[in-house]
């Protein structure tokens, strides 16, 4: 078990440099090329205050030097007299503490807040990626094994074949083909995942109106007990239109993840059963006389599971990538459209944050499936 | 490499490439990779001949290049076959084959200083164009080219309408014309009969007030009384082909009806005398008039009135429908009444121009002006643009699509080779030189790969563009600076075992240097496996500039699929239904990196037979 103990400081530890340094390179990044856009917003409150002054003071020397203290203050604020390693250590320390600030606009949800503008998106890429990914690794492993069975075979071909055209496809274009075919050509999908909120608002005060819940005020006994049973059932048919109006918004952005995504997921997991298979113990459970089936989802997939796991916290990671662009041809309000409507917006702070906030999402996903990886394979614990 | 030069070692080689190639043909996928990439490097290298290179350079610099001259918006031209709509087809004629004649008359005209009646020359430019309609989907665009658009003023006209507005702006508020004259021109209030009149009078007393303070020619400029002589737009007339002759004014001031336009060249140089020519920075030096632009802007009228021809139409008759003036241009779609086939129809406002009345139609604007001399105009071509355009369409400027995707192969290509080449090579030598060496400086080498590795290379890519802009060197280098660990971890363990085998040993015992080794023993065994990543990388290279170039944050400089995307994107070209905008592109990004991940796999399937079985 000690082993096992230094293996998880050792992950932590690592896992703690790489977010140091990405944060640093996001911190030195920003505190470079950022100085100038500073410099300017801190001339420009300092001339605002100055006009204020002018009123007050009589006297133009005086002026001047209370202008000047002002000036001072403000560069002061702003970090400007900082070296550039002091701000970015600054600015490392603000980021860490997700002390991000205020955004210029309320892009997401009803706050200028930077930090629930962002946990907003994250959650709805968090809904879109993980239904996309878990669907993603089910048919993965299943069309996967069916290849790996009878390699050469028609299947494997023309998956081992959608596997490479899907590799080198971006995922926000295959959005836009969807997008051309079914919102435009056959409308049958909504264009813009924005108003996913208004619409499961307006569903859910539809709903209420067209079936209002029972009060149980005043009742007993078996009355109350029928009337929190109809209720129940009122609130649990609720949820399931709230889900048909998400999955309708949802649909074409998960359709899409999943087409690019699925040929390339199945051709690994062919390709990692494939040499599993080829190992002792097959040939072993085999010779035993176990049916087929058994030998691929007893053996081989319990052997190759660490493996896929790891390509599965890739191909997680990769898509979180393509996932910023693929939200933005959707409208999807998640990460992605945030990022997309910061850089549109000039909005650097949002930037930054976004940014910082991705690389944190990122290293915790890398982190938390080397764990699982430890938790399936029996050997790294010895 | 010195050993290369042995004979021996080279026929060998030269086998085991052979042996290689034998090997590869044998892989149709890998086939088809090789032959793609064949014809994507001819497309790049023979761009200048099968190419419009013109069209490439004024893609991002110069919108004014296809601005009227080119249809917008505009399918391929082979979709008639498929939907079995037609479109018009482009037609450009040359200067010298159009008929265009100056005039030089005289005029007599009243010199607003000294009240007399003299004589002033007149100039006349009269332009004809003629081209034809061949398809039910009218000409996006009618445009007629200047590339003399200038005259000198010397003269001057007296400047009524101020005051002729401030009398109407009396009789709008219920006063009556003699009320209004006698507060205005109480003298000759008995024998003014027009507005025009009383204006005139008006005028003429405040330009001798004027005069009697002594007032100069400047000073009368500044105060609006008199102004500098124009040339005016006399006449801009649609022949169509079935006789009917549409002609266009603007409802107030007639004879601005390029400013109604919104393309009015002429404006521009006013004050050619004078020196103070407003040139816009870095056109062209030439203007367009555009005659659609015009009559969708809504501003101009046909000489036809809406009420008068529904009367008309009531009553049975069909001839002389046009020769009355529609007043309110809103109610009718006037592009529709150029080219629409049933004109009754869409005089009464119940049919759009499609289908367009098929035949030769013909164009015609008449630019005059009193009081002007030294004038010089020419149309150097005048263009009808068709509605659909080669082989790809255009977008929202003009543009030729397929210009675009064409010229984009070269970029794609230097993008995808050179990251990959120099990320692989790069990431190769660091694996070797660590795996090679090992202990401690294996260990840290190591480390450093691990954290670059395990960044987020996309967010990174873009907060870094969002701040530097970066060109596509740049761009490259920050790739190249990411992506080359992935190499290393394999190269490292390939170096490890390599390092272990007997020949390396029995080199060493020779006394060959490590680097020798290095180079010699390793490298040569890393070389196939380099190339398999090479080409397995190139996608991942085309795919982050692309995806930089869509969020806007490509070069700027440099068009690329991505920037075409980015554009579709912003025209909202997919809820348009602009197919033709937002395949091609994405397509031939999908196509060049299939071309290198079919070589790769091709490579890896020879070097990993394990996988074949």
């Amino acid at each position: 078990m000690a082993s096992l103990g230094r293996l998880v400081v050792v992950k932590l530890v690592n896992a703690a440099i790489t977010l140091l340094v990405s944060l640093f390179l996001i911190s030195l990044i920003f505190s470079v090329f950022a100085q100038s856009t500073l410099k300017s917003r801190a001339d420009e409150e300092a001339m605002m205050a100055c006009r204020q002054l002018e009123r007050i003071y009589t006297d133009p020397q005086q002026y001047e030097k209370a202008c000047q203290t002002i000036k001072n203050e403000l560069y002061k604020r702003y970090g400007l007299y900082d070296s550039t390693f002091e701000r970015t250590i600054k600015l490392m320390k603000m980021n860490l503490m997700m002390d991000f600030g205020k955004a210029r606009e309320r892009y997401i949800g009803g706050t200028y807040d930077i930090k629930e503008q962002i946990l907003l998106a994250l959650k709805n890429t968090a809904i879109l990626f993980t239904t996309a990914q878990i669907i993603v690794s089910a048919i993965g492993i299943l069309l996967g094994f069916a290849m790996a069975r009878r390699p050469g075979s028609i299947l494997d071909r023309g998956l081992s074949l959608l596997a490479m055209i899907s590799y080198s496809l971006p995922m926000w274009w295959v959005g836009l083909l969807m997008l051309l075919i079914f919102a435009f050509y056959i409308p049958i999908f909504p264009a813009e995942a924005k108003e996913v909120y208004s619409a499961v608002a307006q569903a859910r005060q539809q709903f209420i109106d067209a079936f209002p819940f029972i009060s149980m005020a005043g009742l007993s006994g078996l009355e109350l007990f029928r009337a929190a049973l109809a209720n129940m059932k009122i609130a649990i048919s609720m949820q399931i239109a709230t889900i048909k109006v998400w999955m309708y918004y949802m649909a074409l952005p998960l359709i899409t993840v999943v087409l690019v995504t699925f040929g390339g997921w199945s051709y690994i997991v062919r390709n990692l059963v494939i040499s599993t298979l080829q190992e002792d113990f097959v040939i072993t459970a085999r010779a035993k006389g176990l049916p087929e089936r058994k030998v691929l989802y007893g053996h081989v997939l319990r052997t190759a599971s660490p493996p896929i796991v790891t390509y599965l916290a890739l191909g997680l990671v990769g898509s979180f990538g393509g996932a910023i662009i693929t939200e933005t041809v959707f409208g999807w309000p998640g990460m992605g459209l945030l990022y997309w409507q910061a850089i549109q917006g000039s909005d650097t702070a949002l930037v930054v944050a976004i940014t910082y906030i991705s690389v944190v999402m990122f290293i915790a996903a890398i982190l938390i499936l080397d764990f699982l990886y430890v938790l399936l394979d029996p050997r790294v614990r010895l | 490499m010195a050993f290369v030069t042995d004979p021996r070692v080279r026929r060998e080689l030269i086998n085991s490439i052979k042996r290689f190639f034998n090997e590869y043909k044998r892989s149709k996928t890998g086939m088809a990779g090789l032959i793609l990439l064949v014809l994507f490097v001819i497309a790049s290298i023979a761009y200048p001949v099968i190419g419009n290179p013109e069209i490439a350079n004024n893609w991002l610099r110069n919108l004014q290049y296809f601005d009227g001259v080119y249809p917008k918006n505009a399918p391929p031209c082979w979709v008639s076959k498929i939907t079995g709509e037609t479109y018009s087809t482009r037609q450009e004629v040359s200067g010298d084959e159009l008929d265009q004649i100056e005039k030089w008359d005289k005029a007599l005209v009243v010199n607003p200083l000294t009240g007399e009646v003299e004589e002033a020359p007149k100039y006349t430019y009269r332009v004809e164009f003629e081209f034809n309609v061949d398809g039910d989907v009218p000409p996006k665009e009618v445009t007629l080219e200047f590339d003399q658009f200038t005259y000198d003023v010397t003269l001057y006209v007296p400047n009524i309408d101020p005051y002729k507005a401030t009398i109407k702006g009396f009789l709008d508020t219920g006063f009556d014309l003699m009320t209004v004259a006698m507060m205005f021109c109480p003298e000759k209030a008995m024998e003014i009969k027009t507005v025009d009149e009383l204006a005139l009078c008006y005028y003429l007393k405040e330009l001798k007030n004027k005069l009697e303070q002594n007032a100069t020619l400047e000073d009368l400029i500044k105060e609006g009384l008199i102004k500098r002589a124009t040339m005016n737009v006399t006449g801009l007339y649609v022949y169509r082909p079935d006789g009917v002759v549409l002609k266009f004014i603007t409802p107030d001031r007639p004879v601005s009806i390029l400013d109604a336009m919104g393309t009015n060249p002429f404006k521009y140089n006013l004050y050619n005398a004078t020196g103070q020519t407003q040139e816009g920075v870095g056109t062209t030096k030439t203007k367009r008039v555009k005659l659609i632009e015009g009559l969708l802007s809504k501003k101009i009228a046909a000489t036809v009135d809406g009420k008068t021809i529904r009367k008309l139409i009531a009553s049975g008759a069909t001839e002389d429908l046009f020769n009355v003036t529609i007043t309110d241009a809103s109610q009718i779609d006037l592009v529709s009444l150029v080219f629409g086939e049933n004109l009754t129809a869409v005089v009464l406002g119940r049919e759009a121009g499609v289908p367009a009345l098929k035949g030769t139609y013909k164009v015609v604007l008449e630019i005059s002006g009193i009081n002007v001399t030294e004038a010089k105009f020419h149309v150097s071509r005048a263009v009808s643009t068709g509605a659909c355009y080669g082989l790809l369409g255009t977008d929202n400027r003009g543009r030729d699509i397929w210009q675009g995707v064409l010229y984009g192969v070269k970029w794609a290509l230097v993008i995808g080779l050179l990251t990959s080449v120099i990320t692989v090579f790069l990431g190769a030598i660091y694996g070797v030189i660590s795996g090679y060496y090992g202990g401690l400086r294996d260990e840290v080498m190591l480390r450093l790969a691990q954290i670059i590795y395990s960044l987020p290379v996309l967010p990174l890519l873009i907060l870094l563009s969002y701040i530097i802009r970066p060109s596509i060197w740049t761009l490259i280098l920050i790739l190249v600076i990411f992506s080359w660990p992935g190499v290393s971890f394999v190269t490292r363990s390939m170096a490890l075992q390599i390092k272990e085998s007997v020949y390396v040993e029995a080199a060493r015992a020779l006394g060959a240097s490590d680097r020798r080794i290095i180079l010699l023993y390793v490298f040569p065994q890393i070389l196939p496996y380099l190339f398999a990543s090479i080409a397995l990388s190139v996608p991942g290279a085309i795919l982050a500039e692309a995806g930089l170039s869509f969020l806007g944050l490509g070069d700027p400089y440099t068009l690329t699929w991505g920037k075409i995307l980015y554009d579709a994107q912003n025209a909202s070209a997919v809820l348009n239904g602009m197919w033709w905008w937002v395949v091609p592109p994405g397509l031939a990004i999908a196509l060049v990196g299939m071309t290198f991940v079919f070589i790769g796999n091709a490579i890896d399937a020879i070097l990993n037979p394990k996988l074949k079985r």
